[in-house]
């Protein structure tokens, strides 16, 4: 053996050894050779870097509100992108905040969809960055003062990017095909028009409401008064996308889902067009030069699907010029980049200790001793870093300010400041009346990810716990939570935490999640069931005066301060951060609608 | 051989069934509605109308035998059915996905053979010296660190600091493909998978080469004077490598289906992405048809394994 490790045969045998083993490890392989793959991806790119100022947010609740009047409107001055100095040769290169499975809209529900569909469509009405309602394509927009009649009329200069003019009939078929119940998710809530339930039981081909005048205007009638109407398809916005009637015009419904034309948007309005989509990886754009409302300043876009993990790191090396939404905790960080600016502007939809009430709803002193006991301004400071606000009315509803009550006008509206002496004082005087026991232990279903949900979660329960309040939180994902509320026993869970949609445009966004109607199987996934709230909400609806709807609405929203049916714990931030090369970004509180204005952005050497 | 080959292929047929079956049920089993988990969970208020029209066109409303036995159906006609997210067929996805997989796969397990390998014959010949115990002690290490840590780390260091290496993705998008661009994403990801390798390859080939070198052949080759090399190679690698090859023969297809964690850190778009985006979303015939893959992989390595056992050691009759 001595022979074997001598100095030349320890060489020798190094070497030998080396080329025997790479023919026995490699030999058969086929796959060896990196440009052999067939497949494709993701990744890199290089750009710069150099400086940073990070504001905490620059739009308010308070002040980003009150414009937001759907019943009629005339492209508002945020409607006309502006000229971009000049187009780069620069390929951009954004996040989509989570992946989109495929281009499908009438099947829509994620940002990462919605974010594609900003950059290469225009919806036909759309909430601005202070949440005002704006179109790219209507010359007007209004609903009549009975609440019945919306008349939509086109701008007589829109074109596709074929360069087929954008009529009525797009405009007539797209809303056909979203209020078809058997093909759109979204039929329901934009519903109620004339005809459309006789349509979707099969006993019209068409559907009566909907009617094209002439080449630029279409009129929905509604089947009873529904003054936010307009509202909704505003904040569904971007995932109401008008479709080409010239491509999908003689396509029957029922082959729409499949249809060759959503693998790849051959035609569409926006500033980008669609060059290659791979689901799960990447979005290739390039610019639209038939684009009706100026040049896009990019060449080529790539919308990529990068783990929040590393999108940070890929935005220093230059690999991406756009992340959102970055992690709070990140934007210190990140704010040391050279050549990074952060931005962030106010979220639109608060983060929720949702509370069940399948099973009878807790107390309302057991759920009202629950807020007083959370230190939310804490958490926002603590886990979010300040890159939030607490709803301390825990009204779910953060705009428009003539719809949300104040304590100046009702100086009996509950403020939920933190409070553990008043919280136990509510407990007691519950447990007094036999509406509480302390001993209770309830469940909550936790879906654990993001750093700062979390780190919230855990202090929302340890400060509950603190006075009397016990929870015990299992960590599931969306599957499990699914099954929790919807195919366990009731009574499975008490609470989960939830965060979504949009609450500025209009108040009755908050009724399908307290309605009656809706729970359990619908959004009121709480199962919050009020008569005399249900009444109010279909007053708000039934109402168009704006003054009058706003003392429904107060009342309604004082009703669920009194009696709550979540915790609102806090409105986050939306955190934006770029290369400073990069102009033109105005952050969105919505993450889906980030891109809501990227045909205005480019790049500055 | 040929016969033993066909022979173990027919007896892994209803074996394979017996898994998909398995799989399919325990599939189903699973909490949560799929085709809620397309929508986004705020915003579940899509009619019963469309719901059930949805259930009814991907087959939910059938009873689970019903499922089954329709999705055989397909799959005997080469068809692993349509993803329920991605309205994409499962074949199509998985084809897409099998290359970059495949890429990093090969190339990890590949250098992690040729640099563990060699590190293992060594540290045996040199047993008890600074040497073994220096390459026992970094293996250990490499063994200890969890990959996503590494992986991070590599980012960090090679990507962020040195900015040697792009962090992530196949190819760097908006420019044209090459070779070497190609390369150079596929190093940190193959670099990060052969470091969690070495580790284990170098303790299996140390100590079976030791069990090797101590047997009666060796001291005969070396009383009759064969040359060292010889020995070591022809004699104690060629008998050594025989539980090293079981061991990356079962390794391998479960490298392919789950190197999860260095796919979503590189972002590299493999057959890992894709199981975590089925599981995650509930989307059946993803994850069954890569269980079925997988479960195909599992077979036909390990009869490959079986089958180079016999050739490295002719006493291993077939």
């Amino acid at each position: 053996m001595k022979r074997l490790t001598s100095r030349s045969g320890r060489r020798r045998f190094a070497v030998l050894t080396v080329f025997a083993l790479t023919i026995a490890a490699c030999g058969g392989d086929d796959d060896a050779d990196p440009s052999s793959t067939d497949g494709d991806a993701d990744a890199t790119e290089s750009a710069g870097d150099t400086d940073t100022d990070s504001d905490t947010d620059s739009d308010s609740n308070s002040d980003s509100d009150s414009d937001s009047d759907s019943e009629d409107g005339e492209s508002a001055s945020s409607d006309e992108p502006a000229e971009p100095v000049e187009t780069s040769e620069h390929v951009l290169q954004v996040v989509m905040s989570e992946e989109s499975p495929d281009l499908v809209p009438m099947t829509a529900g994620g940002q990462g969809q919605g974010q594609v569909f900003q950059a290469i469509f225009m919806p036909l009405l759309q909430p601005d960055n202070e949440n005002r309602i704006f179109s790219r394509i209507l010359d007007s927009w209004e609903m009549s003062p009975d609440a019945t009649l919306a008349t939509l009329t086109l701008k007589p200069d829109i074109e596709w990017s074929d360069g087929t003019p954008m009529t009525s009939a797009d405009v007539a078929m797209s809303l056909g095909i979203y209020l078809d119940a058997s093909i759109a998710n979204m039929a329901g809530r934009i519903g109620g028009v004339l005809g459309q339930t006789a349509f979707n039981d099969g006993e019209a081909d068409e559907i009566e409401g909907l009617k094209i005048v002439d080449d630029l205007t279409v009129t929905v009638e509604l089947e009873t008064p529904n003054a936010p109407w307009l509202n909704n398809i505003a904040a569904l916005g971007e995932d109401l996308p008008i479709l080409p009637s010239h491509v999908l015009g003689d396509v029957p419904h029922s082959e729409l889902l499949d249809h060759e034309y959503f693998r790849t948007i051959p035609v569409s309005s926006g500033p980008y067009k669609v060059v290659d989509f791979v689901a799960g990886q990447y979005a290739e754009l390039e610019r639209n030069d038939n684009w009706s409302l100026g040049t896009p300043g990019f060449e080529k876009v790539f919308m990529r699907v990068v783990s929040t993990d590393v999108m940070t790191a890929q935005l220093e090396t230059g690999e991406l010029d756009f992340v959102s939404p970055l992690d709070p905790v990140d934007v210190e960080r990140v704010s040391g980049i050279e050549g990074v600016t952060v931005d962030s502007a106010v979220g639109v939809a608060p983060d929720l200790w949702s509370l069940m009430h399948d099973d009878g709803s807790l107390d309302s002193r057991v759920r009202q001793a629950m807020l007083f006991a959370i230190d939310r301004e804490g958490i926002c400071e603590q886990a979010m870093l300040g890159y939030c606000t607490t709803p301390v009315t825990n009204i779910r509803q953060i705009s428009p300010a003539w719809a949300i009550p104040t304590v100046d006008e009702y100086p009996d509206l509950i403020e939920y400041t933190y409070d553990p002496d008043r919280a136990r004082e509510l407990l007691a005087e519950a447990e007094a009346d036999g509406a509480w026991d302390p001993d209770t232990t309830l469940t909550f279903y936790h879906r654990p990810g993001r750093s700062y949900v979390d780190t919230a979660i855990a202090i929302a329960q340890a400060q509950m716990a603190e006075v009397g309040i016990n929870w015990e939180i299992i960590n599931t994902d969306t599957g499990g939570l699914i099954d929790g509320i919807r195919e366990q026993p009731i009574g499975t869970l008490d609470g989960f935490w939830v965060s979504g949609a949009d609450f500025t445009i209009d108040p009755s966004a908050v009724e399908t999640y307290t309605t009656c109607s809706a729970a359990r199987t619908g959004a009121n996934l709480i199962s919050y069931c009020r008569p005399e709230l249900d009444e109010l909400w279909a007053a708000g609806r039934q109402t168009a005066v704006q003054e009058e709807r706003a003392e429904v609405y107060h009342e309604a929203f004082r009703f669920l301060n009194a009696d709550p049916a979540e915790i609102y714990l806090y409105v986050v931030n939306t955190i934006i951060a770029h290369d400073d090369r990069l102009k033109g970004i105005e952050p969105h509180g919505g993450v889906g609608q980030t891109y809501w204005n990227i045909g205005e952005w480019y790049w500055e050497e | 051989m040929v016969r033993y080959a066909i022979r173990r292929l027919l007896v892994a047929i209803p074996v394979l069934f017996g898994i998909l079956l398995v799989s399919f049920i325990i599939t189903r089993m699973l909490p949560g509605d799929p085709l809620l988990m397309t929508m986004s969970i705020e915003e579940f208020d899509a009619s019963e109308a469309y719901l059930d029209q949805r259930r009814d066109a991907l087959g939910l409303n059938d009873s689970i035998p019903e499922q089954y036995v329709a999705w055989v159906g397909e799959v005997a006609q080469g068809n692993l059915g349509t993803s329920f997210q991605r309205r994409a067929p499962v074949t199509e996805l998985i084809a897409d996905r099998i290359g970059p997989t495949v890429l990093l796969t090969a190339t990890g397990v590949s250098i992690a053979l040729l640099i563990g390998v060699p590190i293992g014959v060594f540290a045996a010949l040199r047993q008890n010296t600074w040497f073994d115990y220096s390459s026992s002690a970094v293996s250990m290490v490499a063994i200890s660190i969890p990959n996503f840590f590494l992986g991070l780390m590599a980012i960090y260091v090679f990507s962020l600091r040195l900015g040697w290496f792009p962090s992530g993705g196949l190819r760097t998008l908006g420019v044209e493909s090459s070779f070497i661009d190609s390369v150079k994403h596929l190093i940190m990801p193959a670099g990060v998978l052969s470091a969690v390798l070495i580790g284990p390859y170098v303790r299996y080939t140390r100590q079976s080469m030791l069990d090797v070198l101590k047997q009666d052949y060796i001291t005969t080759a070396v009383a009759k004077g064969v040359r060292p090399f010889s020995i070591v190679i022809g004699h104690g690698l060629r008998n050594a490598l025989i539980p090293l090859i079981t061991v990356v023969a079962i390794q391998i297809p479960a490298l392919l289906a789950g190197t999860v964690i260095i796919e979503t850190i590189f972002t590299w778009p493999g057959m890992g992405q894709l199981v975590l985006e089925g599981i995650t979303g509930r989307d059946y015939p993803i994850i069954i048809g890569v269980v079925m893959v997988s479960a195909v992989l599992v077979l036909v390595f390990n009869l490959v394994a079986d089958m180079l056992a016999a050739v490295l050691d002719p006493r291993i009759r077939l």
